[in-house]
């Protein structure tokens, strides 16, 4: 009952152990007692003094309407709400509203004041393009929703909004272009954030986490990313989007194992150079995840598969180093990893010298002290440096522990082992999927629209047709009738 | 949930229980390059020459004085025993997956050759790519012991040395074991095998003072090809009619021809793209070899005048008459003189007429051979002449 406004002061201020942050301004208008109630570090106060309090001064009083209903019509500002009871106050209040009450009657007035505590649009400094909008997501959710609204301006754009976290009351935006995506997977998507009761959600990897099925596959199926032109790209081939307040990450669901070799200059660059760079990180991929089990296998099990002069070169290079071959790697993996991480979590200024001292010493002085041999140091390197074309870390770090079980099925059985965890591999990454499509679209189960971006991809304009499997509405372009889902 | 685990736990397992099953270490490995086999009162004496794999010190100035291969030699009545018995003298154990060569000596080769490629055959470890060889009026200890200057390593210096003879001047086949378990495992076909010898100039042709010096040091040459019957040698056949008899066998790429055209004045031709079939005419019943090929003019000692068709025809001409007087020389005169089907003429007659190979083949060496009739056919033609249209004799 929040007509009477000194029990709802007094209950809030309990419950708030008194904040100072959270200004009660209490105002006599027309015999009744009003109270304006706002949290300061989320208000702007221009706008509560200019606006609101001022407006406030200049309303009209007249005996026939009811005071709320004078307020809601003269306030000038530009969005106002009304609500009726006590959780909905303190819910308007944590988000930064002004909320006026009035004593005796049972309707509040909450008006949009938020201030303005973000930084701005800046450049995206993980996902790069050299020709490319150079835009990236910020910490606001209307902001985010906004660099997105400006690239699809169509009624089509739905967005549904969930709020998660008991202490949190995290905003999150669902998107999805109306007509084109299939309604079952916004509704799957919608259905399992409901489901969701945590403490709080931080940032978007969290609800990464727990919407993504436990399917123990270790590469990524969800895709986020800064950008708001690859979000807009993805909405309009029937993907899904999601936005979520305090976070610079959106995801797009789903994601399949295709869509990790894309870059977001994908679109905009010519068909054949970027069938270049999709077939150079396959190969990237492929040379990752195998080198160094395919070398500890055919130096210490398979040697005759190894060309003569190249065995005789191993040979001069392992003389006289005192450990085994897979021992020697495992070494080196685990350093390299130490200097990797090393190299992100030290701060700016001694971060250059310290990477450059740990490449020395793993490279040159080991060799020198006969620790490890020269070969090892290429192969190691070589496998470090096609790890790097992928945007998303969690792709690489996947990639890292398929690595180590490779190297385990390597050191065991030689190339018979590294055959059986490649059929374990590829058996696993095609059982897996990611919310109801299959991870290996389009290669497994073929679908011939999808490998017109698969390997090799097709020009812009003979890419007529969306993929099946994420919509109903096929036609792209041209003059062809249009389905409606 | 239960069962998941378990059949996991088992799966695990399956690695631990293999036990490394045949896990070497490189260090654990000495590279063979080739083998020798010679003959010694027990029986085989085998001679096996390894790489010497030392360590590359970056600081230390390389270019030592030690030499690229070791060599050890074992003698025991069984082959396997021989090589097994190295180990005493060597560090480490033999690996003879990446076989060069092997190379086998006259007096081995003179009585039989089965019990060598029955071990050879037999043994999984070794691949069957090797090329092998006979060590001509030596013993193979000499030639694999011999340090050859250009290449360190003498097995690689001979396989190098025919891959390019055969490609340019055709008088030696590559043999790898594999044709060789062909040739003998076919009862139509005899045994030929190329040979080797050592020119000796030095008596230390196992030192560094051999590759020290540039010239007058002992060097591996290949000469003639040895031919067999009954997997027993026989005989050789020198350099010349060896190209001859490659001929025959459609394995000639390219060689030189060259012809009388003046008196004591000698036309040299480069033929290349050369296809050369053996085929059985049935109605005639004989032997048909047809060799064509693109020759070019390299060296013409005497005046013809090439820019008229005339002068061009007679040039195809001189080539062809004599490819065929040689070739039909040739299979006369190892007809007469060795009596061995070395050409597998049989192997051609089995697989076009087979009732008639039924009826010559019990007594082919009586008299189906001797009375062969064959007819050579060549017809290479004259494509390019060089730089020069008329030839610097005519001034």
């Amino acid at each position: 009952m929040i007509g009477n406004v000194y029990e709802v002061v007094k209950k809030l201020k309990k419950e708030t152990n008194d904040l100072k942050d959270i200004i009660y301004r209490k105002k006599k208008m027309g015999g009744k007692d009003v109270y304006i109630i706002y949290n300061e570090p989320l208000t702007s106060s221009d706008k509560i003094s200019d606006f609101v309090i001022r407006s406030l001064n200049n309303i009209a009083r007249s005996r026939s309407r009811k005071l709320i209903d004078l307020m809601e019509n003269d306030l000038s500002n530009y969005k106002v709400m009304r609500f009726y009871d006590y959780d909905t106050l303190c819910k308007y209040l944590h988000r930064g509203f002004c909320i006026i009450i009035v004593s005796s009657e049972n309707v509040g007035l909450a008006l949009e004041t938020k201030a303005n505590i973000n930084r701005s649009v800046g450049i995206p400094d993980s996902e790069n393009t050299i020709r490319g909008p150079k835009d990236a997501f910020v910490e606001n959710y209307q902001i985010n929703i906004g660099l997105i609204k400006k690239r699809i301006k169509t009624n089509d754009l739905w967005i549904d909004e969930v709020n998660i976290g008991r202490y949190t009351d995290t905003q999150i935006g669902v998107l999805s272009i109306n007509g084109v995506v299939k309604r079952e997977l916004v509704d799957e998507v919608i259905d399992k954030l409901k489901k969701i009761d945590i403490s709080g959600i931080i940032n978007s990897d969290m609800v990464k986490n727990l919407i993504e099925k436990e399917t123990k596959c270790l590469l990524p199926t969800i895709i986020s990313t800064e950008r708001p032109d690859v979000v807009s790209n993805a909405l309009l081939e029937g993907k899904v989007a999601i936005v979520i307040d305090n976070s610079p990450y959106a995801l797009i669901i789903p994601g399949l194992f295709n869509d990790y070799f894309k870059t977001p200059e994908d679109f905009y660059a010519k068909n054949i150079n970027t069938t270049f760079t999709r077939i150079l990180k396959y190969v990237a991929f492929f040379i990752a995840l195998l080198t160094p089990g395919i070398y500890i296998a055919l130096i210490t099990y398979n040697q005759e598969m190894i060309p003569t002069d190249l065995l005789i070169n191993f040979a001069m290079q392992r003389e006289g180093v005192p450990f085994p071959a897979f021992f020697e790697a495992f070494m080196m993996m685990i350093s390299f990893e130490i200097l990797r991480e090393a190299d992100l979590r030290v701060p700016g200024v001694s971060g250059n010298s310290l990477s450059i001292v740990g490449a020395l010493i793993l490279g040159e002085a080991a060799v020198n002290a006969g620790i490890v041999s020269p070969i090892m140091i290429i192969v190691i390197s070589i496998t470090a440096i096609s790890s790097l074309p992928f945007t998303e870390p969690e792709m690489t770090n996947g990639i890292r522990w398929y690595r180590l079980l490779f190297m385990i099925g390597g050191s065991f059985l030689g190339i018979i082992g590294i055959v059986v965890i490649f059929i374990y591999f590829i058996t696993k990454m095609a059982s897996v999927k990611s919310f109801g499509k299959p991870y290996l679209m389009p290669f497994a189960p073929v679908s011939l629209v999808g490998l017109k971006d698969g390997f090799v991809q097709f020009p812009l304009k003979s890419n007529k047709k969306r993929v099946k499997y994420l919509s109903n509405n096929i036609i792209k372009q041209g003059d062809d009738e249009i389905e409606k889902n | 949930m239960r069962l998941k685990k378990i059949k996991l736990c088992f799966l695990f397992s399956v690695f631990f229980l293999s036990g490394c099953y045949n896990y070497h270490e490189l260090s654990e490995l000495s590279i063979t390059t080739a083998i020798g086999i010679d003959k010694s009162e027990n029986g085989y004496k085998l001679i096996a020459q390894v790489m010497n794999i030392q360590k590359k010190n970056s600081d230390a100035s390389s270019g030592g004085n030690t030499p690229e291969v070791i060599i050890y030699e074992n003698e025991d009545k069984s082959l396997l025993n021989a090589l097994r018995h190295i180990v005493l003298q060597a560090p480490k154990k033999l690996y003879p997956s990446h076989l060069d060569i092997l190379l086998i000596s006259e007096d081995v080769a003179k009585e039989g050759l089965e019990d060598i490629f029955e071990f050879f055959f037999r043994d999984p470890n070794v691949r069957m790519q090797f090329n092998v060889l006979i060590a001509k009026g030596t013993t193979s200890e000499e030639v694999l012991e011999t340090l050859t200057p250009g290449q360190a390593v003498s097995s690689k210096n001979i396989v190098d040395s025919q891959e390019t003879d055969a490609k340019y001047l055709g008088t030696s086949q590559l043999i790898t074991f594999e044709d060789l378990m062909d040739m003998y495992l076919n009862p139509n076909k005899e045994i030929i095998i190329p040979a080797a010898i050592l020119n000796t100039k030095t008596s230390e042709n196992n030192s560094i003072e051999n590759i020290e010096k540039a010239n007058d040091n002992t060097k591996i040459i290949l000469d003639s090809t040895g031919v067999f019957k009954d997997s027993k040698l026989i005989g050789y056949i020198d350099n010349e009619e060896s190209i001859y008899l490659n001929y025959i066998k459609g394995e000639v790429l390219g060689t030189l021809i060259i012809c009388e055209c003046d008196k004591g004045n000698y036309l040299t031709s480069e033929v290349k793209n050369i296809k050369s079939t053996a085929n059985f005419d049935k109605k005639e019943k004989k032997i048909v070899i047809e060799v064509s090929g693109d020759g070019n003019i390299n060296e013409m000692n005497c005046y013809i005048d090439v820019e008229k068709d005339s002068g061009i025809e007679k040039i195809e001409k001189l080539v062809n008459d004599e490819v065929e007087k040689n070739i039909n020389k040739f299979i006369r005169d190892s007809i007469s003189k060795y009596n061995s089907d070395f050409f597998s003429f049989l192997d051609i007659i089995y697989k076009s007429d087979y009732t008639y190979y039924k009826t010559i083949k019990d007594n082919w060496y009586e008299s189906g051979l001797k009375n062969l009739k064959f007819e050579v056919k060549s017809k290479i033609k004259i494509t390019k002449k060089g730089n020069v249209l008329r030839d610097i004799y005519d001034k």
